[in-house]
């Protein structure tokens, strides 16, 4: 069997503020392997979001070890750090930072852009990233001209764009209307399944965790429970 | 990240916010504006004066009257007039030159009929012409006779006898300079300016008749020769008959004891030459400060971007931007910014001296406006430099974000 994409074992971040140390994750044991489609869950405060940016190479850990596809991320220098994150993982956030006055393309090709990708390659990627979330039509709109629901589509399609081992979305229904914010999950699950792609999610919502196949729960630090989630909804049609 | 991808993204944040760039670049461009036309002034300056010390003649010897050596310390505030006419006749009798010259020079009124003019009058011997070469555009200029007669004529400069006597030939005419009649005898052609006298503008009477008829002084203002061997032995000599006609106490020929100053057109160059560059780096600096001033422009600016980009920043590291990309894209900017800047101030400051050039050229005869190409070459260049020193300090803050704050924002 091959190495888990995801590794870790007493992983313990804490935040230092002066002579005050807040301890933020207490020990997590987590595994997760390619393919999977894993909700973090949590109340606020749990510690779920700091565990994606460890994940996610946007954060480094206090102790513990944390191993990526079997290499040491805690020996990893700032560049490396910003490398992995160019080639390894995709982000969608729940403001969606798009840069609100360029082109939803031009949003979408930005991470190709540090990931040194030809210049003639990149709009031919950006248009297909765009049609695998069915939102090509609105590629030369200036992104902050396009509704909440098709912004984190666009976001969407920029993490996908540079072929990611992992998409992270953290809370990407939180600031979307409950139709729109359905239709997202249906894109991580026809991702997920379509294409194979892993995805972990951060959310507080079970309505939103519920299109996972697996559910991780977090609280004060430590993983509380880690099960197959029996209750999997469907997204619609969403194109 | 590409290069060229870089500058197109930096051009694209540039144009989108268009009336703060412009503003921006505003300090930078009054900046290399100031010090372009600053730079071409002075050097126009210097170069309407070198050409007024190149028309001296670069042959010649004068010697005036000065209490010691005027390149080695403060001017003294009262110059006693030792010069003579026995000095002029030493000089003759050296064999040093081929022509002396005595002149005597003041200012006086000159009347003819109902007209009446303030002119400088030239008190010269019949050497003058030798000295400083022109031909005769009617008439004839003074000779021994004249000289040694105290002769009542006089030579007319050519703007003075247009203004006089217009079309009508002055020759053989008469003029009056303060009480006495002076018989015309010839007109100078168009002379234009020498050392910053209009020659047009002169008149040229015996030294002698200046001196006992018309001032009643009996010293002489300077004397001009010209030498036969070379310039720097020449004045060297010189002074030792000049020392020798003075009864001097100077052995050891320290001139500061001397009652005189020899000199020539190279010396005069130099001390144009260093009073010039002072007054250059002089106009110069005083632009520069304003370029530091656009500078700190610049750089509040770049801060303000900064902390206005803070999310676009967080969420280009969390999409794989390494620290130096962040940074490139910063101090780019900020080049970018000084770099039109730049340009744009090295155009209008062309533009203004060819304007000022234009304008002082239509009062000061001889004047061209220089525009300096190694001045533009430095307007690039420091324009630049001020994009990189005062862009970096709001780059590296940018590049120095940390991706989880930076997204968290507001």
């Amino acid at each position: 069997m091959s190495e888990p994409l995801f590794s870790l074992k007493g992983l313990v971040k804490t935040y230092q503020n002066g002579e005050v140390n807040t301890p933020v994750l207490q020990g997590v044991d987590l595994k997760v392997e390619k393919g999977e489609f894993v909700a973090l869950m949590g109340p606020s405060g749990s510690g779920k979001s700091t565990l994606m940016h460890i994940l996610g190479f946007l954060d480094r850990l206090t102790s513990g070890s944390y191993l990526f596809s079997g290499r040491d991320v805690s020996q990893m220098t700032d560049d490396d750090l910003a490398h992995e994150r160019s080639r390894e993982v995709g982000f969608v956030f729940q403001s969606f930072n798009l840069l609100a006055k360029s082109t939803v393309i031009e949003n979408v090709m930005l991470p190709m852009l540090y990931a040194k990708v030809p210049k003639k390659e990149r709009e031919e990627r950006a248009m297909n990233a765009l049609r695998a979330v069915g939102i090509e039509h609105r590629a030369n709109y200036v992104s902050n001209t396009i509704s909440g629901g098709e912004k984190q589509r666009v976001a969407i399609a920029r993490a996908l764009v540079n072929s990611p081992s992992v998409i992270f979305a953290d809370e990407p229904t939180g600031n979307l209307d409950t139709k729109s914010g359905e239709a997202v999950l249906a894109i991580f699950q026809d991702l997920h399944e379509k294409q194979g792609r892993t995805i972990v999610m951060v959310t507080h919502e079970l309505e939103a965790a519920e299109f996972a196949d697996r559910i991780v729960r977090i609280r004060d630090g430590v993983i509380e429970s880690d099960e197959k989630n029996l209750n999997k909804r469907r997204g619609g049609y969403y194109k | 990240m590409f290069w060229n991808d870089l500058l197109l993204s930096s051009a694209q944040s540039l144009r989108r916010n268009r009336g703060r760039t412009i503003l921006t670049i505003l300090g930078i461009v009054i900046g290399i504006a100031a010090v372009m036309m600053m730079l071409s002034i002075g050097r126009s300056s210097e170069g309407l004066i070198l050409n007024q010390v190149a028309n001296l003649g670069s042959d010649l010897v004068f010697v005036e009257a000065s209490s010691g050596d005027p390149m080695s310390g403060p001017p003294s505030p009262y110059i006693e007039q030792t010069l003579t006419l026995e000095d002029i006749t030493e000089l003759q009798e050296s064999g040093l030159f081929f022509s002396v010259t005595g002149v005597v020079q003041s200012s006086a009124p000159i009347t003819r009929e109902e007209e009446s003019k303030y002119i400088q009058v030239v008190g010269a011997n019949e050497a003058y012409l030798d000295v400083f070469p022109a031909e005769m555009a009617s008439g004839r200029f003074l000779d021994d006779t004249d000289v040694d007669s105290y002769a009542k004529v006089v030579v007319l400069g050519k703007t003075i006898a247009e203004d006089l006597f217009g079309d009508q030939d002055p020759v053989g005419q008469t003029v009056k300079l303060k009480k006495t009649t002076l018989k015309v005898i010839g007109v100078l052609p168009t002379l234009g300016t020498r050392f910053f006298q209009n020659q047009d503008e002169q008149i040229i009477v015996p030294i002698t008749t200046a001196q006992r008829d018309i001032f009643g002084i009996e010293n002489v203002t300077y004397i001009a020769a010209k030498a036969i061997g070379d310039i720097e032995t020449t004045k060297e000599e010189t002074a030792w008959i000049m020392r020798d006609s003075h009864n001097l106490d100077n052995p050891e020929g320290d001139t500061k004891k001397d009652d005189f100053y020899v000199s020539s057109q190279s010396d005069a160059a130099e001390i144009i030459g260093v009073v010039g560059g002072v007054l250059t780096i002089l106009l110069a600096s005083i632009a520069a400060i304003s370029l530091i001033v656009g500078g700190i422009g610049i750089m509040n600016i770049m801060l303000v971007s900064v902390t206005e980009r803070t999310k676009e920043i967080g969420l280009r590291k969390a999409i794989g931007a390494t620290y130096k990309e962040i940074l490139q894209q910063f101090l780019l900017e900020s080049v970018l910014l000084t770099f039109v800047g730049g340009l744009v101030g090295i155009v209008i400051g062309v533009g203004m001296s060819l304007l000022i050039g234009f304008a002082v050229g239509q009062y000061v005869d001889g004047w061209s406006a220089k525009v300096p190409i190694d001045a533009m070459l430095m307007g690039v260049l420091v324009s630049t430099t001020v994009g990189i020193v005062f862009g970096l300090y709001p780059a590296r803050r940018a590049a120095k974000l940390d991706p989880i704050e930076a997204l968290r924002y507001e």
